[in-house]
């Protein structure tokens, strides 16, 4: 119940810029027919609510509950961005260049989208 | 050490003051006579100015900062003979040289002074950037310029560019991703400058008028707009009251009181712009237009 708290890798800029974001396997996505993606994810309860649930013999049937997360045209569009091999770098300098957007303008835009992907759980950094 | 000659420049101008600088060097904090600029997320540059009454001394100026940020920042500032290029290419100012050094950042910077506008400006490079070098330095010193001989404003930050009636007063400013708002005020009048993008995307599905509707709180009265001939400019002037009764209630209304508003799409751009006026009367139309005209993205 009290277990140390991992505490996060820093990275300087220069080190986030180069990392290459990769979705989780867990997500489904599905093409609504606005053509936005929409999201799926299983939602972890935390495990000493289920073994609370254990010790009082209640059924624990819905532990794992579906989330779901409906992105915008630019989430879908930076969605589509993510295939494994592009770098964050990279990602900002196609989604900038899709949308003519001002460098710092798409820095700022993906960088805070892909914080609350990471923060959900929905990718990872390699 | 990096050549001014092969780095891209770009304007920047803002409240008064204007220079050219290399284009990754991005505004990070920006106030009404305070500007900070960041290269790859770090300190670049700094800017402080302001009018100054009475006659003004290097030393004393750098007397004053050096107390100031000795206590609030643990700051060493200690006097600095400007190089010869920097002394060339601030040849119309009266400038003074320092050096600074507070853990991690370390720089250099100038005071001038403009005796033409009496404008004391404060510019300090932060060496401790890779980025930063001596002729880039001087290339932008060079380039800066506190003054101008009519009576505009340029305003030139991130990929927008306005020219602005100098009796306009910036109030606030707001640069978010996909949004930009410069707002300017005088006496009568209260004058927007808006800017979208991207514009493909906001208008998915809609008109500009629709999108006009969506951003900006057009009351119920609004009349017809009227278009420029391809349809990519709308522009609505608002009739002013009718009775005596309701030009008293205008009077004394808090809420702004919406004179014209002008909106366009910039397609190669993929950019929404508008101008907006409010207050207790429209704007001269000339003037209205001449903002409008000066107003886009580079």
């Amino acid at each position: 119940m009290f277990r140390q708290k991992q505490t996060p890798v820093k990275l300087n800029r220069t080190q986030a810029m180069a990392c290459i974001p990769v979705k989780g396997g867990h997500v489904q996505e599905s093409r609504l027919e606005s053509g936005e993606i929409l999201l799926a994810y299983p939602d972890y309860r935390q495990p000493w609510f289920s073994r609370l649930f254990q010790r009082t013999g209640r059924p624990d049937k819905d532990t794992v509950r579906l989330k779901k997360l409906q992105l915008d045209a630019l989430g879908t569009s930076a969605w589509g961005l993510l295939d494994g091999r592009r770098s964050v770098q990279q990602i900002i300098e196609r989604f900038a260049d899709t949308y003519s957007l001002h460098p710092k303008e798409a820095e700022v835009s993906v960088s805070q989208f892909l914080r609350e992907l990471g923060r959900r759980e929905l990718i990872g950094l390699r | 050490m990096a050549s001014p000659h092969k780095k891209t420049f770009h304007e920047i101008a803002w409240n008064g003051i204007r220079f050219v600088a290399p284009a990754d060097w991005a505004p990070a904090e920006m106030g009404t006579h305070y500007l900070m600029l960041e290269q790859a997320s770090v300190p670049i540059l700094e800017i402080k100015w302001g009018q100054i009454k009475g006659s003004f001394s290097h030393a004393r100026h750098l007397q004053q900062l050096s107390t100031r940020h000795k206590k609030s920042m643990g700051k060493t500032i200690r006097n600095w003979t400007l190089p010869a290029e920097w002394q060339q290419a601030l040849g119309s100012f009266q400038a003074g040289g320092f050096q600074w050094q507070s853990s991690p950042f370390s720089g250099m910077g100038a005071t001038l002074y403009c005796p033409i506008c009496q404008t004391a400006t404060l510019i300090q490079f932060y060496r401790s950037n890779p980025a930063f070098s001596e002729p880039i330095a001087s290339a932008l010193l060079a380039s800066f310029q506190d003054h101008r001989r009519d009576d505009q404003t340029l305003w030139s930050v991130f990929d927008i560019r306005a020219n602005v009636p100098s009796f306009l007063k910036l109030w606030r400013h707001r640069f978010t991703a996909g949004y930009f708002e410069l707002n300017f005020t005088s006496k009568a009048h209260t004058v927007i400058l808006n800017r979208w993008g991207p514009a493909s995307i906001l208008l998915a599905g809609k008109d500009l008028v629709q999108f006009a509707g969506t951003v900006a709180s057009l009351p119920s009265s609004t009349p017809p707009p009227v278009f420029d001939e391809n349809l990519k400019t709308v522009q609505w002037s608002f009739p002013r009251a009718g009775g005596r009764w309701s030009r008293m209630l205008n009077r004394i209304k808090v809420i702004p009181i919406p004179q014209q508003l002008r909106m366009w799409h910039l397609e190669e751009k993929n950019r929404i712009l508008s101008v907006r006026v409010e207050g207790r009367r429209p704007l001269p139309p000339p003037v209205f237009s001449m903002i409008c005209k000066g107003f886009g993205c580079v």
